[in-house]
């Protein structure tokens, strides 16, 4: 499949995966005032791809790449066949990509609500582009893997490259919350859709920087390099290690008020969106 | 004016009678050590800045069984130098099984014109137990910041626990309300250990929850550990908010089982002047095990541990909070 088109069916909000029931942090910075209009609207939005945007995209670049080579490992198997060598190795290490998606975000609610993304969008993606990766992943993570985690898989399984998978997910970081806001300040939507195009150019060097920082790994600095036996019995650990060296460095811009705004919003009565 | 390069070590070891002894303590200037107690190290600033170009690392070795205090006698003062490339800080940290490591150095002020790179790397035995504060001050008082990034890793056993990235003064994060707001400075505390660990069963759905004050949040991690966040309007609001957090963070989780379940099923304590909240709408009422926090000592603190006792079978530990939190100073 293209590449290209799988990537606008995958970015577009009418994509059945729930996404519009999450406002990013908007509805809860609406609520407290922070935001109130187009100017506070646009710093938001670019905090947020220049943070979770960021961080998202490098771990759905990640993912692709993963599940790119699952499948490469995996050929032959058809999707639900029971796992063999290929897949049964992918396990751990996609534990070990969502594990490294959790240690980047410190809000709970947060890492809630991208569990709950990402499981609607994994249930939504199996019946859309069954692979033998989507089935590892739902395997590895059965609460429901993290929302970039999943994305990057997904986009793989339709046919996109890391760089295509890093652009849905930078694009999903700004796009759910500016849509929410405008529902939730009554603005107008196409002056809202003007700050989007404002950003296009950001987005795509967020994009940029996601996969270099793939590139950017480093052997581990100070870091033991843990090889439980469990983890991988008997099974290419080099491999394994190789993996986890790749995803040490990714960025992990964390934003204290998304944090903050994130467990304020569980605590209104009133949320019209999940987070 | 030339870039310096120094490094310092402080490293434990185990003596007799479990005590700790400092085995190394390296000094190399312009970062100087002094022992201030059995366990207790200052760092001593002897030389300004550090100024761009500058390299400076630190390393701490906590050896099993032992426990280290670090703090700094004053605030670090980044300031601009000569030279293109940034100022570095590397702090490289090994916390042995079963040790304890205290790290709490006063704040890093960002004054304008620097670029500073702060680099941590923390790496905990599976059982080991550690407090690390870090505070970040955007320029001195109404000067803006120059550039600053710091990078937090954390991993236990090897698996990482933390990674956390914080940029100031880049055009994109300054001012927005998704990231700092209008605060001056931001600042985090790490609590990690064994007392720490999520249930052993995990249930994502039902993530732990965090507690969340004005300006603050202690926030419970997927692993083993409890990171409170804070923004502030100055140093000193900055500090006071990291200390509520981190009396929030400090009470270790009920063990999980029957009591926990228990301990789970509290009911809201009356928060001030802020409607009762509603249960999260993505979750069911809490497991047991999920009130690894409870509210911090503020007054109505007390009355809701009291109660905790007497009132089994009533609201999610979602309502255990003790204050609705407003953002920014």
């Amino acid at each position: 499949m293209d590449g290209d088109a799988a990537l606008l069916l995958l970015s577009d909000s009418r994509l059945p995966a729930g996404g519009h029931a999450h406002s990013g942090g908007v509805e809860e910075a609406v609520r407290l005032g922070e935001v109130t209009g187009t100017g506070d609207l646009a710093r938001f939005l670019r905090g947020r791809l220049a943070t979770a945007g960021l961080v998202t995209a490098a771990l759905a670049a990640a993912a692709c790449e993963l599940a790119a080579a699952d499948r490469e490992l995996g050929a032959g198997l058809d999707p639900g066949a029971p796992p063999e060598n290929g897949a049964a190795d992918g396990v751990p290490l996609w534990r070990r990509l969502d594990a490294e998606a959790d240690a980047r975000t410190a809000s709970p609610a947060q890492r809630e609500a991208a569990r709950t993304q990402g499981r609607l969008l994994l249930r939504t993606a199996r019946r859309m582009w069954p692979s033998a990766a989507l089935d590892t992943l739902a395997r590895a993570v059965p609460e429901g893997p993290h929302h970039p985690v999943a994305l990057g898989a997904v986009a793989a399984s339709a046919g996109c490259t890391p760089r295509q998978a890093a652009l849905a997910a930078a694009y999903t970081s700004v796009t759910g919350p500016a849509t929410a806001a405008v529902r939730l300040l009554g603005l107008d939507p196409v002056t809202v859709h003007r700050l989007l195009a404002d950003l296009a150019p950001a987005l795509g060097d967020t994009a940029r920087a996601a996969c270099a920082s793939l590139d950017d790994a480093v052997p581990a600095d100070g870091e033991p390099d843990e090889c439980r036996a469990e983890e991988h019995p008997g099974r290419q650990p080099g491999r394994h290690a190789a993996w986890r060296a790749r995803w040490r460095a990714l960025p992990g811009h964390s934003a204290p008020a998304l944090d903050l705004l994130a467990e304020g919003h569980l605590t209104n009565p009133m949320k019209l969106f999940v987070s | 004016m030339t870039a310096v390069t120094a490094r310092a070590l402080i490293r434990t070891e185990a003596a007799s009678g479990g005590r700790t002894r400092l085995e190394t303590l390296r000094s190399d200037p312009p970062l100087t050590l002094r022992q201030t107690g059995p366990r207790r190290v200052h760092l001593v600033s002897t030389g300004a800045g550090p100024l761009r170009g500058d390299r400076l690392e630190l390393g701490v070795d906590v050896a099993p069984g032992t426990s280290l205090e670090v703090r700094s006698v004053g605030a670090t003062l980044v300031l601009p130098g000569l030279a293109d490339t940034p100022s570095v800080m590397v702090v490289r940290a090994r916390v042995g099984a079963g040790a304890t490591l205290h790290f709490s150095p006063e704040p890093t002020v960002l004054a304008a014109g620097c670029a500073h790179r702060l680099v941590v790397r923390l790496s905990l035995a599976e059982d080991a137990t550690v407090f690390w504060r870090e505070e970040i001050v955007f320029g001195r008082h109404g000067e803006r910041p120059g550039r600053g990034h710091a990078r937090f890793d954390v991993t236990v056993a090897g698996r990482p626990l933390l990674r956390q990235d914080l940029l100031v003064g880049e055009e994109a994060v300054d001012g927005s309300p998704a990231v700092y707001g209008d605060a001056r400075c931001v600042g985090s505390t790490l609590i990690a250990g064994p007392a720490w660990a999520p249930p052993a069963v995990p249930d994502v759905k039902r993530e732990r929850r965090a507690v969340l004050g004005d300006g603050w949040a202690a926030l419970p991690l997927a692993g083993p550990g409890v990171q409170v966040c804070a923004l502030g309007s100055d140093a000193v609001q900055l500090r006071e908010r990291l200390r509520r957090g981190e009396q929030a963070a400090a009470i270790a989780p009920p063990p999980p089982g029957p009591a926990a379940t228990r301990a789970s099923a509290i009911p809201a304590p009356a928060p001030p002047a802020t409607p009762a909240p509603a249960p999260p709408a993505t979750s069911a009422p809490a497991p047991p095990g999920t009130s690894a926090l409870v509210p911090p000592a503020t007054p109505g603190a007390a009355s809701a541990r009291a109660s905790r006792a007497r009132a089994p079978g009533a609201r999610s530990a979602g309502d255990s909070r003790a204050e609705t939190g407003r953002l920014g100073p």
